[in-house]
This record gives structure tokens, C-alpha cells and sequence, in this order.
């Protein structure tokens, strides 16, 4: 049985997690580390009186907490280190990766400051001050020395690979796109072999692409502001940034040539195409996700790849052809927003308000909690989270 | 298998016909009847001296141009049924113990309705929920808010599109209340397509602002309020409605009621466009007060070609 981190395995996410499917409730962000159901990444950038005010700490060593993470309660070592004043973080963290340390205690360095880095909001909150820059710094660092110490073992390299991917979720969720993308970028060299970072990389391009409305939108989005909005409803190819579509493109067919049953790659790369005018290609890749989605165990990705067919066959004017793809959609998961918003508002604009009202309307009845797949897929690999952080605290524990 | 009753076809068309002229006669005697379409131009217009509403304005007063053509108009003071839909946005702005206020802004407006209004509630953050439709009952109204726990990011144009969907319940005239402070960031739809289905709606939207307590905004947001401010306004500019910015939670039920009173306070003007295509496209509409100052807050145009 893997290790119970506290912040991360919470029997609540779990079991709804196994009863409705890994799209149907969601691992949240929060002030105060990870909790299950609707996401709340808004509040994850406020900063609570306790993330800031050091509570009672104690007088363990890192070296103890780091041996604690591998062999006793790793719940009670994180809480401890992430009550950690900055001042005391810092150079004891060094200290370790200055020192000759192995792989197991490296990992467990990154474990712990990743663990930290959540408890405290640290993702939520980007690199806004005050100390939104003291776990995940150190974890950046501890995670480069560890794979540069271990090029030759593929168990660290799986580590490490796993790691990107979770923090660039992390980073993702929070809409902090620019971070996600800097941080992979970083160290795709390393990675170009393995399909699931370059899903990670590519889905971080490919929501910096845009399509954006205008240049003040699009600069807005590359300084890293998560207050620009990001409609799925734009169509403006002429509006998307070409070097993070051309990242996106590459990172994407290469992630789906190393594993073309990665259904979500596929998706996205679909995606890419719908928004750069590739309509032939995207009609194949889309249609393939609508229909090989569900079987894989991914029917949020069956139903947005009918979404995408449907917008860019309203985007050809091929209004009969985008609106049976709409219904397609709405077909398979009826209170998600995206395809009844899409169908409803096409139908208004084109001279059938009545009933394009009353297909928005038939969302009425839909449950309070759930997940959204359109703000999933913005989410990027979030919903791996929890699969994630078991399989590093079990590598970590061996 | 069903049984039928059938009559022969003309005496059934005839029998038809007679019920509903009947009908109509009835209905027109009891309140205004509003046909919509493009045949029939409706115009919710608000008429102020620049601070409070001018009443006992007549047709006579109103000079309506359509792509500057004059129109002969009529004009009705009375609001009919209302249908009044509530959208809020549920990412954030019912913390701080904000959901009360809200729960007794939106009783003070209730019991403001008349027999034939309703409510109807959406709420929004990264999803939609539609939490009541077309109801006079607040305790459903209450216990549907309660439900509403603040999370998750804010999609305006999303929970504005729901809420001009609820409010086309056959009623007379529509409202759309949205309370949002319009930091937009997860909508699907965009601001051009929530813009474009606004210019094909007969609803007046009037947005309310909550007031945002001191250090709760954070540095990143903080240069987004304005523009997000003007955005709004935009969008809700082209029903003829307005951005309300409220100052404090406990004003929020006065300000819920001052909507609702402006909104009844509102002259609908209707015409049968003369003198101008009927299937071109976007008219532009200007409308006056003659001989004397007003600032009139109407939709500035309307499409002709539903199809």
C-alpha cells in the first residue's frame, strides 16, 4: 500500500475518484493543499493568515524529516516542513543538495518540498510574493540535480519525468500556463523519448497559442496572467501565436508516434489542427478520438472531440454537419456546458433563437457537482494528480 | 392507440380561427399583447433626466429612427409579466459571508413581483448550474443559494448566455440580473459570441457588481477590474442595459429592488419598420425624447434578418 501523504490522498477524492471514473471528480487546488471535487483555483491565489504565520514547528532536521518521509509518517513530515519559516527552509535545503546525497534522499528532498509547495498554495498563487517562490524553487533544483546524478537509471528517470508532468499539472490548473511551459521546456531534452512529458509540453503550448482576440490579449497571456480569458468559443486562427502552435504541432505528433493510443494527445493535436485551419487532418484525428475515447476509458475526450468537430464544422458554415456533432456531444455527457453553449448559440445567431434558448435550457436539471470537461482539459494532466503523487511517494518509499 | 377527434377541415379551420380571435380579444383586453420578430421592433427603453427616471412620456414624445428613417411607434408604460432571471457568479463572490445579503437581496426583489412575474436562478463559476426556473416560490429560490458554495474560476459570458435563455419564459418582458464583478477567465463561449446572441435577445441585462472587501484582490486582478468593468459594460450595453457597482453587502438588496424598479420604470416602444429592408442585417436605432433634455438608455439596433 502506498504512503498517505495527508495533502494528497484524501479518502473522499479516492473513492468518488473509483466510483465515477477519473473525469467524473477532480483533486483540487486549495489554500491549504489538494482537496476532491469542484476545483478552486481562485481561491488557491488568496493567501490565508495560517499558509503565512508559521505554526509550532519542530526541532526535527531536514535529515530527520527526509528520513521520516522514507520510513515513518511522511504526513507528519510535510506538515512539519511546510511550517517552516522561509529563513530556515532555505539553507538547510541547500545544505542537502550541496552535499553528496543519493538519489533516495534527493527524491525525498523533491517529495517533500513538492508536498510543502502544495500545502502552502505555492502553485495557486504563481509567483506572486510573499513566499510563493520558497518550495518549488527548491524542488525544481533538487529534481535537476537528481536526474543529472542519474542520467543512466531509468527508474530516476521515470521519477523525474513523473515529476515534470505532476508540476506542470499543478501549474496548469491554476492557469499559470507561462510557468508550465518555462519549467518543460527546461528540460524536454531530457525527456524527448517519453510520450506523457510530451503530452505535458504540448498541452502547455497549445493553451499559450491561443486563439487570442487581440495582441493586448495574447501579450497578456505570455506575461503569465492568469486574468486573460481563454474562451473555448474563439475561432481566430489568424489570432494564434505561431511559435507555440509550432511547439505544440511537434510536441504533440511526437508524443502520439511514441504512443498512439494516448488518447488525449490525440485530442489536443486535433485541436491544434482545428485552430491553425487543418480541417482535413483534425476531421480524421477528431473522429478517431469521438469514436476510440469512451473504449479507452476517456469519454470526457470522446465528447470535446465532438465539441471540436462541431465548431469547426460551424466554422466551414456547415451548420448541419456542426450541429449533429453538437448533439453527438450532448449526446454522450448531457449537462457539460461546452457543446450545449456551442449549439444554443449557434442556433440564436442563425435564425432559430427559440430553439437555440431551450437547448441552453436543457441544461436545468444537471447536478451541482461534477466535473466540466472543457475546464478539465484547460487543467491539462490534473486529473493525474493523485496517480501521480502515490507513484513518487512510493518510489520514494522503496 | 389514441383515439381522435377530427372534424371536417374547413369547419375545424373555422372553429380554430373563431377560439382564437376570441382569445386574442381577451388577452389584449387584460394586458398588452408584444409580438416579437422581425416584423414588430421592440425597444425597452429607459428615459432619465440623467439621475431619475421621466414617466408619463406618450408616443407622441418618442422620435425612433431606424437607419435613420423615421418610425411610427407606440409606446406602452405598462411592463406586462416580467420573467426575471438571476445569474450569479458563484467563483468567489458569495464568500465573506456574501450569501446572505445576496439571499436577502433577491427576497427584497421578489417580493417586489407581481402575481404573473417569476425568477428563474443560474449560477456560475467553471460550470453552470441552473438552480430554478420560472418559480414565485423563494424558499426554492433560498434553498438553491444555499447550495451554492463559492469555488472555481468565472465564466461571465457562459452564465450570461444561460441566464438569457431563462428568461425568454413567455413572458412579456425579460431581465437578466447578473451579479458578477466580471473578471471573465473560463467561459467556452467568447465575448464576441455572448455579444452577438445579446443583439439577438429581447431581455435587458443589468449586471451588479459586488463590492470587493480590501485585500481580497489579488495583484495579478487588480489591473484587470477596470477593463473588466468596460468589457462588461460593452456586452451589456447592447441590450440597453447598465453596470451597477455596489459599495457595500448590505446595500446589495436596494440595490437588487432599484433594478427592478428601473427596469419597470422602462417605456416599450414597438414599431413595424417602414421605409427600411426587413432582411439586411443590423439596423442602427437612435432614439429621442422631443423638446426636452433626456438620456434615453435603449439597444442600439437590432437584426433584421433572424435567418
Amino acid at each position: 500500500m502506498p504512503v498517505r501523504l495527508r495533502v494528497w490522498l484524501l479518502s473522499v477524492a479516492v473513492a468518488l475518484t473509483l466510483i465515477a471514473g477519473p473525469r467524473a471528480y477532480t483533486v483540487s487546488i486549495t489554500d491549504s493543499g489538494l482537496r476532491s471535487g469542484p476545483r478552486t483555483p481562485d481561491s488557491a491565489h488568496r493567501t490565508p493568515d495560517s499558509a503565512l504565520c508559521p505554526v509550532a514547528q519542530s526541532s526535527q532536521s531536514l535529515a530527520a524529516l527526509i528520513n521520516q518521509c522514507r520510513q515513518g509518517s511522511a504526513d507528519a513530515a510535510v506538515a512539519d516542513f511546510a511550517a517552516w519559516p522561509p529563513d530556515r527552509v532555505r539553507p538547510t535545503s541547500e545544505a542537502i543538495l550541496s552535499s553528496n546525497a543519493d538519489a533516495g534522499t534527493l527524491a525525498a528532498l523533491v517529495l517533500l518540498h513538492t508536498a510543502a509547495a502544495i500545502e502552502r498554495g505555492e502553485f495557486g498563487r504563481g509567483n506572486q510574493p510573499p513566499h510563493a517562490d520558497l518550495h518549488y524553487p527548491a524542488a525544481v533544483r533538487a529534481v535537476r540535480l537528481l536526474s543529472a546524478r542519474s542520467t543512466s537509471d531509468p527508474r530516476v528517470r521515470t521519477f523525474c519525468s513523473n515529476w515534470y508532468v505532476l508540476a506542470s499539472s499543478m501549474w496548469c490548473a491554476g492557469r499559470h500556463y507561462v510557468t508550465a511551459a518555462q519549467l518543460l521546456r527546461g528540460a524536454k531534452g531530457q525527456f524527448d523519448g517519453d510520450a506523457e512529458f510530451l503530452l505535458a509540453a504540448g498541452t502547455a503550448a497549445e493553451m499559450l497559442m491561443g486563439p487570442y482576440e487581440s495582441e493586448m490579449e495574447a501579450m497578456a497571456a505570455q506575461s503569465g496572467s492568469r486574468a486573460i480569458p481563454t474562451a473555448g468559443g474563439k475561432w481566430f486562427s489568424g489570432g494564434v501565436l505561431s511559435s507555440d502552435r509550432t511547439d505544440a504541432e511537434a510536441w504533440l505528433r511526437r508524443a502520439v508516434s511514441l504512443s498512439p493510443g494516448l488518447v488525449e494527445a490525440r485530442l489536443r493535436l486535433g485541436r491544434v489542427w482545428c485552430l491553425t485551419d487543418r480541417q482535413a487532418d483534425a476531421i480524421r484525428e477528431l473522429e478517431r478520438v469521438q469514436q476510440e475515447g469512451t473504449q479507452a476509458g476517456h469519454p470526457f475526450a470522446s465528447y470535446l472531440a465532438a465539441t471540436f468537430l462541431g465548431q469547426l464544422h460551424q466554422h466551414a458554415r456547415r451548420v448541419d454537419a456542426a450541429r449533429a456533432a453538437y448533439e453527438a456531444a450532448i449526446a454522450m455527457q448531457p449537462w457539460d456546458r461546452a457543446a450545449r453553449l456551442s449549439l444554443g448559440q449557434m442556433l440564436v445567431v442563425t435564425g432559430r433563437p427559440d430553439e437555440g434558448w431551450a437547448v441552453v435550457r436543457g441544461i436545468a436539471g444537471a447536478p451541482s457537482t461534477g466535473g466540466d470537461a472543457w475546464s478539465e482539459y484547460r487543467s491539462g494532466q490534473f486529473w493525474q494528480t493523485f496517480d501521480r503523487m502515490s507513484a513518487l511517494a512510493a518510489w520514494v518509499r522503496q | 392507440m389514441t383515439r381522435r377527434l377530427s372534424l371536417p377541415g374547413p369547419l375545424c379551420l373555422a372553429a380554430l380561427a373563431a377560439i382564437v380571435a376570441v382569445a386574442a380579444v381577451a388577452i389584449a383586453q387584460e394586458r398588452p399583447v408584444f409580438r416579437t420578430g422581425v416584423d414588430l421592433v421592440r425597444l425597452d427603453a429607459l428615459v432619465t433626466d440623467g439621475s431619475r427616471p421621466i414617466g408619463g412620456l406618450t408616443a407622441a414624445d418618442f422620435e425612433v429612427r431606424d437607419q435613420g428613417v423615421m418610425q411610427k411607434v407606440q409606446v406602452a408604460t405598462q411592463a406586462g409579466d416580467v420573467s426575471v432571471a438571476l445569474a450569479l457568479d458563484t467563483s468567489g463572490s458569495l464568500e465573506e459571508g456574501r450569501l446572505d445579503g445576496l439571499v436577502r437581496a433577491i427576497e427584497a426583489l421578489m417580493n417586489l413581483l407581481a402575481p404573473a412575474d417569476t425568477v428563474s436562478l443560474v449560477t456560475f463559476s467553471d460550470r453552470l448550474v441552473v438552480r430554478a426556473d420560472s418559480t414565485r416560490d423563494i424558499t426554492i429560490v433560498r434553498a438553491a443559494l444555499q447550495q451554492a458554495a463559492p469555488s472555481g474560476m468565472t465564466a461571465v459570458w457562459d452564465g450570461l448566455f444561460a441566464g438569457l435563455s431563462l428568461g425568454r419564459g413567455g413572458a412579456d418582458r425579460s431581465l437578466v440580473l447578473l451579479f458578477t464583478d466580471g473578471l471573465e477567465n473560463a467561459s467556452w463561449l467568447s465575448e464576441q459570441q455572448i455579444t452577438e446572441s445579446v443583439k439577438r435577445s429581447q431581455a435587458v441585462i443589468y449586471a451588479v457588481r459586488p463590492p470587493e472587501p480590501p485585500g481580497k484582490v489579488s495583484v495579478g486582478q487588480a489591473g484587470y477590474l477596470e477593463p473588466a468593468r468596460r468589457r462588461l459594460q460593452q456586452v451589456v450595453g447592447h441590450s440597453g442595459g447598465s453596470v451597477l457597482d455596489t459599495d457595500s453587502d448590505g446595500r446589495l438588496p436596494a440595490r437588487f429592488v432599484g433594478v427592478l424598479n428601473e427596469f419597470r420604470s422602462r417605456y416599450l416602444i414597438t414599431y413595424e419598420p417602414t421605409g427600411v429592408g426587413r432582411d439586411d442585417g443590423w439596423h442602427r436605432v437612435e432614439v429621442r425624447v422631443r423638446g426636452r433634455q433626456a438620456k434615453i438608455q435603449v439597444r442600439p439596433g437590432y437584426y433584421a434578418n433572424p435567418r
